[in-house]
């Protein structure tokens, strides 16, 4: 019914209808899972379709999906399109692709079965490094480690920061001021340079962690999609995730904890206190869920930072060694031969600036959307105005 | 004002603590984590067991980390503690490359104010035009970039094919006040090194400074145009007043954020200058601590760590005092 209702008062684009369906099939995916889910969180459907609805109509949040569905894309089956493997070393067998312009054709004669590389003449469209390799492939698995760290890092690192924030906001008093003082110490320092301490002591553990667990190594080996002779090379990439999950959780924490102060004066706490339901459940079913927009806003907006941070520890050495395709370490290995290969430097940085932008984009253009000020005036805007055809009759 | 001082005095209060507190952590991750500190510091493998004992004595290793660290503050505030690695006091070493991020933080956050307010300011005016869209565009740039990325392309243009900025050596005048040669050129009125320092300084401290501002550009649009919707600017237009005192009035109100924000922009400069010191070849703090971190020299580290964490604090503590001059309704 009230489906019905929405379509009569808003407009409607080709997107619309896309997004429309995309929700109605969540609801029904929900629906199956726990009958009777669709009709009691119709008025839920409803928000989140107004919501596609505001969203469809900006063309930078749209411009910013593009972007990150392009790299999330790429991350996913990157490994599988390229043409080469990240450690392909053509120059054993050519010359010519040793820092090879881009564009330069490389022939690759037989007896080179060895390299994984088949017979034949190739196009280095984005040309090759000091090894010979193609960079373009190794951009490609760049996407991967990317965006396999950035998961790993936004699933722990920030989720820290929410639990200590619902705790220290909900709890006040001396928990409240322990936890809020050692958050400041974390605060009161670069970030940076913690992560830089970290991710350069971390790996002589680590490496020890590894060997004793293989099955951690392998599991992350078909995350990254690297040869099993890298294994040695994990440490390095499992500290900067480590160090990442260290230095990301503050912000979160004094973000969540102000939310929970005002939020935990509201009546549905107090009844939920009064119905003797436990404060694990308190905090983690009923005040979490109203407090998750500000904090998927802010996920999506780290999303970014997170990239740019990796590329940052991995470009100043710390973090994945070679020949781990990485665009941070790319971009430092291309320097030593800047500004005569320019292209080493170039197109690895265009590739983390595309993606940073994607998710700022995007992440600007859901901070208005889940902003109730803003996504009222959005809706008012989309409503049909039905006094607008009489106008125009008049005319 | 009696409050104020009863603020600040709560405020140093917590100083302190907090400053033990981060070198405290810092120290704990460097100095627990790697295995055998005082054989790598001797050399490695092949390194002298009487060495390794004789070091292991010296840093007091032998006992439990946190009596280490009481060991390792005390000669750091009293200025006897020696980098095992370098074999320079650590307060020595901090003293000779910390002027160089001072001149390059402070330029860069000259930039920031020049750039990023006067670019926030004209985009709320020019709302919705081209002008706007274009601002929005390079703020927007300024939080995407790969500073690293940026600093190459800017080496291109400027050292490669235009050939106006040098990559080596910094400017050192003969005398000193301060230590500083920017604010020592100032205070001599000597142009000359002024103009060397600006000109070795002025691309990395623009490169550090991009990103801040962005941040900026774009925070002070939304305050101003926040604060254009106020009533009180209704008010003072049906007064008659004219634009350009209107928007004294807007500006005001809209400096507290800020502000803020700028007090943060700092500690991010300061977190930025490694990579930009390693690029542009500037042998700063953040270049200091980068190679003691490489070379498992964690007592120069954790210095490095003070330091920083301690100009990062006072930064703060200044901007809440700021708070009260700039608008008198704000109560402690």
């Amino acid at each position: 019914m009230a489906t019905k209702e929405a379509e009569e008062v808003y407009e409607k684009k080709v997107l619309d209808r896309v997004s429309d369906a995309f929700v109605d099939a969540l609801a029904n995916l929900f629906d199956k899972i726990r009958p009777g889910w669709k009709v009691r969180n119709q008025a839920r459907v409803d928000e989140w379709k107004l919501m596609f609805y505001a969203f469809n109509r900006s063309p930078i949040g749209i411009a910013g999906a593009v972007l990150v569905a392009i790299f999330i894309i790429i991350a996913i089956i990157g490994p599988w399109i390229a043409p080469f493997s990240y450690g392909t070393s053509l120059a054993l067998c050519n010359q010519t692709a040793y820092l090879a312009h881009p564009g330069t054709v490389v022939k690759i004669p037989k007896g080179c079965e060895a390299l994984g590389v088949k017979p034949g003449t190739y196009r280095l469209i984005l040309g090759g490094d000091s090894f010979g390799r193609d960079l373009f492939s190794r951009i490609l698995y760049g996407a991967r480690t990317s965006f396999v760290v950035m998961i790993l890092v936004l699933l722990v690192g920030p989720w820290i920061g929410v639990a200590l924030g619902l705790i220290s906001g909900y709890y006040g008093g001396a928990v409240d001021e322990t936890i809020m003082r050692i958050t400041d110490m974390f605060l009161v320092f670069p970030g940076l340079i913690l992560a830089i301490a970290f991710s350069a002591v971390l790996p002589s553990r680590i490496s020890i962690f590894l060997k004793d667990h293989p099955w951690v190594g392998s599991f992350f080996l078909h995350l990254f999609a690297l040869h099993p002779t890298e294994r040695g090379a994990l440490a390095s990439l499992v500290s900067v995730i480590i160090a990442l999950w260290i230095v990301w959780w503050p912000g979160y924490a004094r973000l969540v904890r102000g939310m929970v102060l005002s939020e935990k004066e509201n009546t549905y706490v107090e009844a939920a206190r009064a119905l003797g339901v436990s404060t694990t459940s308190i905090l983690f079913r009923h005040i979490l869920p109203n407090i998750l927009g500000p904090i998927l806003v802010y996920l999506s907006l780290d999303s970014g930072g997170v990239i740019l941070t990796e590329a940052g520890l991995s470009f100043l050495g710390v973090g994945a060694v070679p020949p781990i395709a990485d665009w941070g370490r790319i971009i430092y290995d291309g320097s030593q031969y800047f500004p005569s290969a320019w292209w080493l430097v170039f197109f690895p940085g265009l590739a983390i600036l595309l993606t940073v932008l994607g998710f700022n984009l995007l992440g600007d253009t859901l901070r208005d959307i889940l902003d109730p000020r803003t996504r009222r005036s959005i809706e008012f805007r989309l409503k049909k105005k039905p006094k607008t055809k009489e106008e125009g009759e008049e005319k | 004002m009696a409050e104020l001082r009863r603020f600040i005095i709560r405020r140093l209060i917590t100083f302190v603590p907090t400053l033990i507190g981060v070198t405290f952590i810092v120290y704990l991750i460097a100095a627990v984590v790697p295995a055998n500190p005082a054989r790598l510091w001797a050399g490695g493998q092949k390194a002298n067991q009487q060495v390794v004992e004789m070091l292991i004595k010296e840093y007091h290793l032998n006992q439990p980390f946190y009596i280490q660290y009481y060991y390792f503050m005390k000669g750091f505030l009293e200025n006897t503690m020696v980098s095992p690695v370098t074999g320079y006091k650590v307060w020595h070493e901090i003293k000779v490359y910390m002027p160089v991020t001072v001149q390059l933080t402070l330029i860069s956050f000259v930039f920031i104010v020049l750039i990023g307010i006067p670019l926030g300011i004209i985009s709320a005016l020019k709302k919705d035009t081209w002008i706007d869209a274009t601002i929005r565009v390079i703020a927007l740039l300024g939080v995407s970039v790969p500073i690293f990325w940026l600093a190459y392309l800017l080496i291109f243009l400027f050292f490669t094919k235009l050939g106006w900025i040098t990559l080596s050596g910094t400017p050192t005048p003969p005398y000193s006040i301060t230590g500083i040669p920017l604010i020592d050129s100032i205070l001599k009125l000597d142009w000359r090194t002024f103009a060397e320092v600006i000109k070795r300084y002025w691309l990395p401290a623009l490169v550090l400074a991009y990103p801040g501002i962005g941040v900026i550009a774009r925070l002070v649009r939304n305050t101003f145009l926040d604060a254009l919707g106020s009533d009180f600017v209704d008010y003072i237009d049906a007064r008659g007043l004219p634009r350009n005192q209107m928007y004294r009035h807007v500006l005001k109100n809209a400096m507290v954020p800020i502000v803020t924000v700028l007090g943060l922009q700092f500690g991010g400069l300061l977190a930025g200058a490694p990579i930009t010191e390693t690029i542009f070849g500037l042998p700063g703090i953040g270049r200091f601590m980068l190679t003691s971190i490489y070379s498992s020299d964690y007592l120069s580290m954790v210095g490095g760590v003070f330091v920083i964490a301690l100009i990062y604090m006072t930064v703060n503590l200044i901007v809440d005092i700021l708070y009260a001059v700039i608008d008198p309704r704000v109560r402690y």
